[in-house]
């Protein structure tokens, strides 16, 4: 059975332009509010300074089937 | 009591991310709990209080599902307990979205400063100390909680990294003499009770011989994990499955249950995927199935009342485990004098305290690295990892933490501008990224002169480059958020 998917690994965006800027913008507006209720630990410093490389599958063609 | 909740069914924490979500599985999640204070913003200003957008309540009134409210940063288990400041904005979520009852944690979250100065945030939620003195400031907070609000009230039963000490109620013990003196409701976190158990704590089994059954309205369940040793309440994956057989065993002894909540963090949704959480919602459906349809009215009652017990003594009162949550959770500078009127602190104690401190401290670093990416990506690629975790370790240490991360971010930036550092382009980032978080916080428009193109600086730090000297070229921005997020150059 020929596998059709293939892995590409994704350090970063190539570009960071002023539009990429206000969807930065955009994400700060989705995380300004009160910490969530849990009492464990927060991954997001970590996520920032150790960032796991991202896996895509794509298909042949080009297409994301899997982010 | 007279209220007996309505049968709502399974559901989960209401996150933004999952807004598609929730809408598209309305037969799945049939309750949607909205943690109202994670939607707020609270402005910059002194003195400003945080507020939710009336945009967003009524979208989220066209929800599927029936939905209820659970306070997060007004916990109800200390001496400072606020009932006035956030309060009108809480009516008004409730009174928009038809919420039946509402709930907070019994935690203890602000504690007191030298000569009465203004309360401060510890930076996390901490247990209160298990005495009789506890059961009655609870049960007092808990019925002014509730007359404010004007809606029946359930608390949390909270996650405890302590273990008991001399002189304290039992686990069970305590919860049930809370929820019996404030005549109110609980919120049995069962994952909370369940990594207590795991670190040491009163088993499940023994807190539910003790607690009023028919009292617990809602339940808790979360993924938890370890971390430095202890079971930690991380809402980060799957529920655990030993977990999910106790809970299947012990769910038709709740008479009175009214949903069966699943939480996942905020910063674990990206990692855990749209069909780990299908499978979730489908063993919550499975648990609810166990739910019993018994009548209440048949098992209340038959539990005696109460036995007060004696108080801790003068050694062990809410007001001294307050002062020695301050000394261990706050920065130096802002501690009292002199720790001779806390609670005096074992060797176990003082291992927890740094448990409490590294978790708490995962919060403090995690918002900056959330609403300040930029600046902490240059800060990494300047100062390395390790150089990075001692800047952030000499800011928490000098610092206290805020309740709202826009408040950290904020302070974050006083500190960097009181402690500058030889980093080019970390000035202009720094000021770019803290215009965002006014914009965003303050709802307004914010004008920022930056020294060089942002572009080129934004580029520079997403292809992993230090920005270098760069062009200087004297750039303003205006920056704003209404009706949806935008940065032109002026």
């Amino acid at each position: 059975m020929h596998d059709k998917k293939k892995s590409v690994m994704v350090k970063a965006p190539a570009n960071m332009t002023l539009e990429q800027a206000q969807r930065a913008l955009a994400q700060v507006l989705g995380k300004v509010g009160h910490p969530a209720c849990y009492s464990g630990f927060n991954i997001s410093f970590v996520n920032a300074v150790d960032p796991a490389p991202m896996v895509l599958n794509v298909e042949h063609g080009g297409s994301v089937v899997e982010e | 009591m007279q209220f007996t909740p309505q049968r709502l069914g399974p559901g989960a924490i209401y996150l933004r991310a999952l807004d598609g979500f929730f809408r598209s599985n309305g037969d799945l999640i049939r309750v949607a709990e909205i943690e109202p204070q994670i939607l707020w913003t609270k402005g910059t200003g002194k003195g400003s209080q945080p507020g939710g957008s009336p945009a967003e309540r009524r979208s989220l009134a066209t929800l599927p599902q029936r939905v209820l409210t659970h306070g997060v940063g007004y916990p109800v288990g200390g001496t400072i307990c606020d009932q006035t400041e956030h309060v009108a904005e809480f009516r008004r979520w409730n009174a928009e979205l038809g919420v039946a009852w509402t709930s907070e944690h019994l935690s203890i979250m602000h504690v007191p400063r030298e000569n009465g100065a203004a309360r401060q945030s510890c930076g996390f939620l901490m247990p209160p100390i298990q005495t009789e003195a506890a059961v009655r400031l609870a049960a007092r907070n808990i019925a002014e909680r509730r007359a404010a609000l004007g809606l029946p009230f359930a608390f949390e039963t909270g996650v405890n990294y302590f273990a008991l000490r001399d002189g304290e109620m039992q686990d069970g013990e305590f919860f049930a003499a809370v929820a019996e003196e404030a005549d109110c409701g609980i919120l049995l976190d069962l994952t909370n009770l369940w990594i207590n158990e795991k670190n040491g704590r009163a088993t499940i089994r023994e807190i539910l011989t003790r607690l009023p059954l028919e009292r617990v309205w809602e339940v808790h369940l979360a993924g938890a994990e370890l971390e430095r040793g202890y079971w930690v309440d991380a809402h980060s994956r799957e529920i655990d499955a030993e977990l999910i057989a106790l809970t299947a065993e012990i769910i038709p002894s709740f008479p009175n249950l009214g949903a069966i909540i699943f939480e996942l963090a905020p910063d674990r949704v990206a990692s855990f995927g749209e069909c780990a959480y299908l499978k979730e919602m489908e063993t919550l459906n499975r648990l609810w199935g166990r739910v019993s349809t018994a009548s209440a009215e048949t098992q209340t009652g038959q539990r005696p009342s109460r036995r007060v017990g004696a108080d801790a003594g003068p050694a062990l009162t809410p007001e001294r485990w307050e002062r020695a949550i301050a000394e261990r959770m706050l920065p130096r500078p802002i501690r009292f004098a002199s720790d001779a009127l806390a609670v005096a602190l074992t060797l176990l104690d003082e291992e927890r305290f740094l448990l409490y401190g590294h978790l708490a401290g995962s919060f403090r670093s995690g918002a900056l690295a959330e609403l300040l990416g930029n600046t902490i990506r240059l800060l990494l690629l300047a100062l390395g990892k390790q150089g990075l975790e001692e800047l952030i370790g000499r800011y928490t240490a000098a610092t206290p933490p805020a309740a709202f991360p826009t408040d950290e971010a904020i302070e974050f930036r006083r500190y960097m501008d009181a402690h500058p550092l030889a980093v080019d382009g970390l000035d202009d980032v720094l000021r770019f990224e803290a215009a965002l978080i006014e914009a965003a916080a303050n709802n307004a428009v914010v004008r920022v002169e930056l020294s060089r193109g942002i572009d080129e600086l934004l580029t520079n730090l997403a292809e992993g480059r230090l920005p270098g000297k760069g062009t200087r070229r004297a750039t303003v921005l205006e920056i704003g958020v209404d009706p949806a997020p935008w940065i032109r150059v002026a």
